[in-house]
């Protein structure tokens, strides 16, 4: 019981925020921030900085304090907005004079803004933090040089679940689209509200690649999807760890850090990349082409680069960092779960990353006519 | 000189804020939103110059559309009549009372809106989850758990909790001019309670009624928070297809086409409702 009251408060919590409804009002802290956290903040040139720098975010990404530090120690005012998906950020970042400096794009969709030209090529002498990355997180297949992006957090795509509820583990993606199987859990279900994420997990069902846009695998997908419908809870990607650790839905498509926050609340769920295969991804923090701001987005970007704050980030998200020297800083709760949310030597070899398409908007059609159906 | 001219100049003039308003924000957008809706898109989802109709033929052929759209308006429907339904005693018992009461009463139906919608969406996830308080009570007694969200009831009843004030107003406000004299005389002449209300209540109080509709139906109708909330997979209204077009899925172009077509709808369902509810007015007190 303690824990399901604790879940509802965080759900009530978490809305106060979802809302807007908390206030944007900041207590100046009274340490001085510079010194405590040790950064490199002398070699900084503080003329060229901006007054405000504003960050489009994934949701529950940024800990609530790292703006205040951030402001108090180089007295730049950080404002963060925060969206759900790639597609929903794109979509505003592409229709032009978004005001913002900073998002965080996944692998794939560094790639696709790129492309696009609608982000600013990073001068990464403004990030000597960015040495504290695991030199595998850097030069992906998505910006071979990390002209664009600079890895924030990465993880993996399976199934979360209760151990209470689902019997016996899955294994297998099928217990998701198995109308069979997926039946004795109707409505307390939920996939991923994310076209690639879901899309993908299909085409693997389907033992396809999970990259496939081929009209005839889609048009497959997309049938899986409507049986599977009916069956769910809902499609969502904002607060799965809340569901899952209050007992809302016992069985999810799910991202490993949303698993792990639900680990930490509930100790009985349970994490599998299933053995047709799961998703690797990496977010990143890229900046916006045209900004004013972009000195001052990469002093924040090397902020966030600092060992303190990239273990403060990885215990706020339960992600895996790619900071080596933030590792060993992360904090107990998160320590607990990490080695059940990292995969394993294992699970890796079923990973393998979701990337652009030649045709992207192949995926937005069959998501939009599964939603709306 | 003061002439007719000049008189009317002046009001023009006097309305010109709010008609540059109206024209930039309002008339300006729904113009982009009409060329928008006979483009296309591009591979990288940005909205693709090329006139065609190829939208429109989309979406008359799209089943889904249509049955998001039969959905969105069956469910404002019910919530409009339950509102109107639930409302009417209580405007009536509102009015009835003393002015220093009516005037706490108002703000009592006020109240609600101090707190933020969504909260109070919210508050019914918290309430009618798998998990929630209500399930969780019904546990004691070993019933349940039910399933009631994520279904269109639970929309309906949200939407129906979230309108009622909308409903209740305008309502109170019709009622609360109304001259209570007259049901006396009408009961004198032989009218029964029914007939009272039918015949000399009822018709007076018809614009509130209309008003009340319209407030509640439109929103309704347009909703897409309280599905998102609330539906879970099953409850796709024109609102949650918009926001799906205009956000995730960046086709700007179908997007827009859906929503001029939503909007002619609407204004000839409302229009048509004006009309009927005119024609009942004028039949019931001819002159």
């Amino acid at each position: 019981m303690k824990l399901n009251r604790f879940g509802l408060l965080l759900m009530v919590l978490s809305l106060l925020v979802a809302c807007g409804e908390a206030s944007p009002t900041t207590t100046p802290p009274t340490t001085p921030a510079g010194t405590a956290t040790g950064g490199n903040s002398g070699s900084v040139d503080r003329s060229k900085l901006s007054e405000t720098l504003r960050i489009y975010a994934w949701g529950e990404y940024i800990p609530e304090d790292v703006p205040q530090l951030f402001e108090s120690e180089f007295g730049v005012k950080v404002t963060v907005d925060t969206y759900s998906s790639n597609e929903e950020m794109a979509a505003k970042i592409r229709a032009g004079n978004s005001g913002y400096d900073i998002v965080q794009p996944s692998d794939y969709m560094v790639a696709l803004l790129a492309e696009g030209n609608y982000l600013a090529k990073i001068n990464l002498a403004n990030i000597p933090n960015v040495a504290n990355i695991d030199p595998a997180n850097m030069g992906l297949y998505y910006d071979p040089n990390n002209e664009f992006s600079v890895p924030y957090l990465w993880g993996t795509t399976g199934i979360a679940y209760d151990k209470t509820a689902v019997s016996p583990a899955p294994t297998s993606w099928s217990i998701l689209f198995d109308p069979a199987q997926l039946s004795a859990y109707k409505g307390r279900v939920s996939m991923l509200n994310d076209e690639r994420e879901v899309i993908g997990a299909a085409m693997l069902f389907l033992g396809k690649d999970r990259n496939s846009s081929e009209p005839a695998d889609l048009e497959a997908a997309k049938k899986v999807l409507l049986e599977q419908k009916p069956l769910l809870a809902k499609y969502n990607s904002d607060n799965v760890y809340q569901d899952l650790a209050s007992g809302e839905v016992v069985l999810a498509q799910s991202w490993n850090l949303y698993t792990g926050l639900a680990m930490i609340d509930n100790e009985n769920i349970e994490w599998v990349i299933p053995q047709e295969g799961g998703v690797i991804w990496q977010d990143t923090m890229a900046i916006v082409a045209g900004t004013p701001n972009q000195y001052t987005a990469e002093v924040f970007i090397d902020f966030m680069n600092r060992p303190e704050i990239a273990a403060k980030v990885a215990d706020f998200t339960a992600a895996l960092t790619p900071n080596v020297k933030a590792e060993p800083l992360i904090g107990e709760e998160l320590k607990a779960v990490y080695p059940k949310i990292k995969p394993s030597a294992e699970d890796r070899k079923r990973l393998d990353w979701l990337r652009k398409g030649q045709n992207a908007t192949a995926f937005s059609d069959v998501w939009s006519a599964v939603k709306s159906q | 000189m003061y002439n007719a001219r000049t008189e009317q100049r002046r009001a023009w003039l006097q309305a010109s804020p709010a008609l540059i308003w109206l024209g930039f924000f309002f008339l300006a957008p729904l113009v982009l939103i009409l060329i928008y809706s006979f483009q296309g898109r591009a591979n990288d989802g940005t909205v693709l110059w090329n006139w065609s109709l190829a939208n429109y033929q989309k979406l008359f052929a799209d089943g889904a559309f249509w049955r998001t759209l039969w959905l969105s308006t069956w469910i404002a429907l019910v919530v409009t009549a339950i509102t109107l339904v639930v409302s009417y005693p209580l405007a009536f018992f509102m009015a009835t009372r003393s002015p220093k009461r009516r005037g706490l009463l108002v703000l009592a139906v006020m109240i609600p809106f101090w707190t933020n919608f969504l909260v109070r969406i919210y508050a019914w996830k918290v309430l009618l989850g798998n998990n929630g308080v209500v399930n969780r009570f019904l546990d004691q007694f070993d019933l349940g758990p039910l399933q009631m969200i994520n279904n269109p009831s639970a929309v309906i009843m949200a939407l129906i909790y979230g309108e009622l004030p909308y409903m209740i107003l305008p309502l109170y406000a019709a009622l609360e001019r109304f001259d209570w004299v007259q049901l006396e005389a009408a009961r004198d002449l032989g009218a029964g309670r029914f007939q009272t209300f039918w015949r000399v209540l009822l018709p007076q109080t018809l614009p509130g009624i209309t008003a009340g509709s319209i407030l509640v139906f439109v929103p309704t109708v347009g909703t897409f928070a309280v599905s998102d909330i609330l539906g879970g997979t099953s409850v796709n209204m024109v609102g949650n297809s918009l926001s799906l077009q205009f956000g995730s899925a960046s086709n700007w172009a179908y997007g827009s086409a859906i929503s001029m077509i939503f909007m002619l709808l609407l204004l000839g369902a409302i229009l048509l409702y004006f009309k009927a509810t005119q024609e009942v007015n004028d039949g019931e007190n001819p002159g």
